[in-house]
């Protein structure tokens, strides 16, 4: 199994290589950074353009800056931002530390979810509650993740309206100060957690819950939950012990895959509530030409993908016994 | 949708049931108690509008729509709007720029600060100004910036000032006792008011202790350096930074050394950074911020608009949007064509098509550098041009008056050759810009000539490359404008992206920029647009709004057009008595 995993990992090594050369080609081909200096009223004189432009390799060619890029994460430095006093090693980490807790709650959350509907829906299959589920479903499907955000935010306003109190917030982790003492901070930080999470996980939960139907489907019509019936086990036993087991192996796999469209919707909601995450990083980045704050920021990303992949291949040995890695 | 609002109120309740009986100061009360009179006054008293009566205590929360990547708002990395509202309650200035676009003598800081002759300026700095570490704010500090930006004592590109106008101008600095600052000039310099006023003092004490005597281009840059990297310790304004989080906000309290006649009334100040414009309202409504200074966008100002609980303005700014034909296209170097391109453009009907919706006031801008309303000495540049007034027929008149025809392919020139699509360019985005563009290529298009419209998501580097050979962008303006003008329009500066100039424009704005009088500086620089205007490169388009809005029970904060923006006045800003 060790094996195996480092094989995978050291696999994927020139993909993202490739990935992060072709990234680098194109975010350095959008545009200059320093050029930001040069619409600033008054412009900057033009000896301290030609500093800037040095100091982020921006005088040298395309390929040059690329390995200069390169040689420089094999010593552990990400290079120079446009934002001369980032550090761009520690502010990446730090960012992908705020999304990922979004994410991993958010994925937890339509993980339950979808498990729960697809399952209830295929067993109540053609019943009320299989419609309203595969109606709200689709709803989400259809359903911009941006908008669903804005109006969860409306909500919010007008519950806390409502209610003569803030509990909702629609804008950042967690309030510049709070007072008061953990009870007071725990409330804060799930007041801002809440809307944003939502958001993000009921759109996976949509397309997740369609998924676990149909597995579900596929699996209760088998032979040997027929099997496992007929044999008389309680039917609650063969749901949970047989048919969800097996029903589970597909949904693994489409978590797993689903990963970087993930990170890609909180980008969306991290914009959209303000969180100080990976994805506001990655526009601000790309607004600014930040060529290595883009560069730093996909080799986290491609590397959490690759990780996360990984896991759910050795989760499916754990699901199906008849997989087996050498 | 039910059932989801229906989870929604159990998690609300939920979570009510969760939080402590004492609201935090995050989860501020939603019911205002207060209401403050709001903002109808300031057209008429921008300076004073919104005033009242302060209860003592309390925080509120101003939105700022970027962060920054220095805290040397004096350098050219720093030099950011954003910027300088953040440091304006910790750095302070000889001068402030007020909502009426006047200078002002900054009184806390200044005895006073005189033009005694038109090469000598005489500072007096209060004896009680000081630093919070109680060091005297006095010469040393004003002496340390105009090392770091005079060119002589470090290298431009060692020490970055983001301008050295005035600055290099300067022969001496002399103090006899540190508070008694004379300042010697090699020659006039008209916007001498801007010298540490548009630019920020900071404590060059702190800066010695950190890199050393102030005495050797070394460390002068290194100075520059810290003071962009280091998150300001030290204040020398009503507040004081307690707290920053990168990116995300900065809690100042009172300073106890402040020496002002006003004293702060609230427990905090704290600045909350919003990068995502559209979600303002929202915050704003949700009490998440209490003052909000926005880019307007239609749909924002409706949404403000309709929030029942803040007052919300749209008022005069410095901005102004404005066409640059590239003079040195192939067809677009004659000036005949470029004549009637922008006699041909209707500016009021580009305005009611856009801007216009959410702002009716708005008037077409005729000058450059001098605004209506805010200098005493504009002047209409524009309309002896007969630029923007939409007289297509005009236009024609000029065009077959320099030999250009009219045939079945479209304009042809005199010399036989069909004049190709133009492309007229836009910042990717901007709606108010492409609608501009677009009606701009309906307005031309009866002289037979087609403008293309085309974004750009890269405006910088577009204008940069002169990759266009029209396009519509705005400049931010400033109080001071002659040194603006000449780095704006001057035959050889980079950021003339016309291209169009003669030395006689050059010569006049240079006069402009070294005479003392300002009545004479405004003179000689209407000249100088006079003939700029005449060239039928630039056309301004229209100054823009600028829109405010603050919880009802927020004072004293106001509409500030002016680079030092609302936050000028912070040792005033307060919730309202009950």
């Amino acid at each position: 199994m060790l094996a195996y995993a480092i094989r995978r990992v050291a696999a994927s090594i020139p993909v993202i290589l490739a990935a992060t050369f072709v990234v680098f080609l194109l975010v350095s081909l959008t545009g200059n950074p320093v050029d930001r200096l040069r619409l600033l009223d008054p412009p900057p004189p033009p000896e301290v353009l030609a500093a800037e432009e040095h100091r982020l390799f921006v005088d040298r060619p395309l390929l040059t800056r690329y390995w200069l890029w390169l040689s420089g994460i094999l010593r552990g430095d990400f290079g120079p931002s446009a934002d001369q006093h980032l550090d761009i090693g520690s502010e990446v980490f730090s960012r992908f530390a705020v999304t990922f807790r979004l994410v991993l709650l958010a994925m937890l959350v339509a993980l339950v979810l979808a498990v729960v509907v697809g399952v209830v829906s295929a067993v109540r299959q053609y019943t009320v509650i299989d419609y309203t589920s595969t109606f709200l479903g689709f709803l989400f499907l259809a359903m911009p993740a941006f908008w669903l955000a804005v109006l969860l935010k409306e909500g919010g306003v007008f519950a806390n309206d409502n209610l003569g109190t803030t509990v909702f917030y629609t804008v950042g982790e967690a309030s510049v100060v709070v007072e008061g003492g953990p009870l007071a901070r725990f409330a804060d930080a799930a007041g801002h957690l809440i809307l944003p999470t939502i958001a993000l996980a009921l759109i996976s939960f949509a397309s997740w819950s369609r998924y676990q139907r149909a597995s579900m489907l596929e699996v209760l019509n088998s032979d040997y939950v027929r099997l496992a019936r007929a044999k008389g086990l309680r039917r609650r036993k063969v749901m949970t012990r047989h048919a969800l087991r097996t029903a589970l192996i597909p949904l693994v796999t489409v978590t797993a895959l689903d990963l970087a469209n993930i990170i890609g919707g909180a980008v969306v909601t991290e914009t959209v509530f303000q969180w100080r995450g990976a994805g506001r990083l990655l526009l601000d980045a790309i607004r600014a030409r930040d060529v290595h704050v883009v560069m730093a920021w996909l080799l986290v990303a491609s590397t959490a993908v690759v990780l996360f992949n990984l896991l759910a291949d050795l989760l499916y040995a754990r699901l199906d016994p008849r997989i087996r890695y050498d | 949708m039910r059932r989801g609002f229906a989870v929604l109120a159990v998690l609300t309740l939920a979570l009510a049931g969760c939080a402590t009986d004492q609201p935090s100061a995050g989860q501020q009360d939603q019911g205002q108690t207060a209401t403050s009179v709001g903002f109808a006054e300031c057209p008429r008293n921008p300076s004073t509008c919104n005033s009242g009566e302060r209860r003592r205590g309390g925080q509120l929360i101003y939105a700022l729509e970027q962060q920054w990547t220095s805290w040397n708002v004096d350098s050219a990395g720093g030099n950011l709007l954003y910027t300088a509202q953040a440091l304006a309650p910790l750095n302070p200035g000889v001068f402030i720029q007020a909502p009426d676009a006047k200078v002002q003598l900054n009184t806390d800081l200044m005895e006073s600060a005189e033009l005694v002759d038109p090469t000598t300026i005489v500072y007096k700095i209060r004896k009680e100004a000081v630093w919070d570490d109680g060091v005297p704010i006095d010469v040393k500090d004003l002496t340390y910036l105009w090392r770091v930006a005079n060119g002589r004592d470090c290298d431009v590109a060692k020490c970055t000032p983001y301008t050295q106008a005035g600055f290099e101008q300067i022969e001496s600095i002399d103090s006899p006792d540190g508070k008694t600052v004379t300042v010697r000039l090699s020659k006039p310099f008209a916007e001498w008011q801007a010298l540490w006023g548009q630019s920020r003092i900071y404590p060059a004490h702190v800066a010695e202790q950190a890199v050393g005597p102030l005495d050797n281009e070394a460390n002068l840059a290194k100075a520059v350096e810290f003071f962009g990297r280091t998150v300001p310790t030290w204040s020398g304004g009503p507040y004081k930074l307690q707290e920053y989080k990168r990116g995300d906000s900065l809690v100042m309290v009172p300073n106890p050394r402040w020496y002002g006649r006003e004293k702060p009334t609230l427990d905090r100040l704290i600045f909350k950074i919003i990068t995502d414009v559209p979600q303002l309202p929202t915050a704003l409504a949700n009490r998440e911020v209490n003052a909000i200074y926005p880019q307007p966008q239609v749909d924002m100002v409706q949404q403000l608009k309709q929030d029942q609980n803040a007052n919300f303005y749209l008022g005069p700014g410095l901005g102004w949007e404005h066409f640059d034909i590239r003079t040195t296209h192939e067809f677009l170097k004659d000036e005949a064509l470029r004549r009637a391109l922008f006699t041909a453009v209707n500016r009021q009907a580009l305005i009611d098509k856009t801007v216009g919706q959410f702002a009716p006031g708005i008037k077409p801008l005729d000058n450059y550098n001098l605004f209506p309303g805010v200098s005493p000495h504009y002047k209409d540049v524009i309309t002896p041009t007969g630029a923007g007034r939409g007289d297509v027929e005009a236009a024609r008149r000029v065009l077959t008056e320099a030999g250009y025809t009219v045939g079945a392919d479209g304009l042809v020139t005199p010399g036989g050759d069909k004049v190709p699509p133009l492309r007229l360019r836009y910042t990717g985005g901007n709606e108010v810009r492409k609608v501009m563009c677009e009606q701009f290529a309906e307005m031309v298009r009866p002289l037979g000539i087609t403008l293309k419209v085309e974004p750009t998501d890269d405006l910088s580097g577009t204008l940069g490359k002169g990759d266009f050979d029209i396009i519509i962008f705005g400049w931010t303006g400033t109080i001071f404008p002659f040194v603006q003008a000449r780095q704006t329009w001057a035959s050889t500066s980079a950021s003339n992206y016309s291209k169009y100039g003669d030395k006689e424009i050059d010569a006049l704005i240079g006069q402009a920029v070294e005479t003392a009088d300002q009545a004479a500086a405004s003179d000689l620089l209407n000249q100088a647009l006079e003939r700029f205007a005449a060239g039928y490169a630039v056309l301004p388009i229209y100054q823009k709004p600028t829109a405010i809005a603050v919880n009802k029970d927020v004072v004293n904060v106001r509409n500030n057009p002016t680079a030092d923006g609302p936050i000028y006045n912070a040792k005033e800003w307060g919730l309202l008595a009950q």
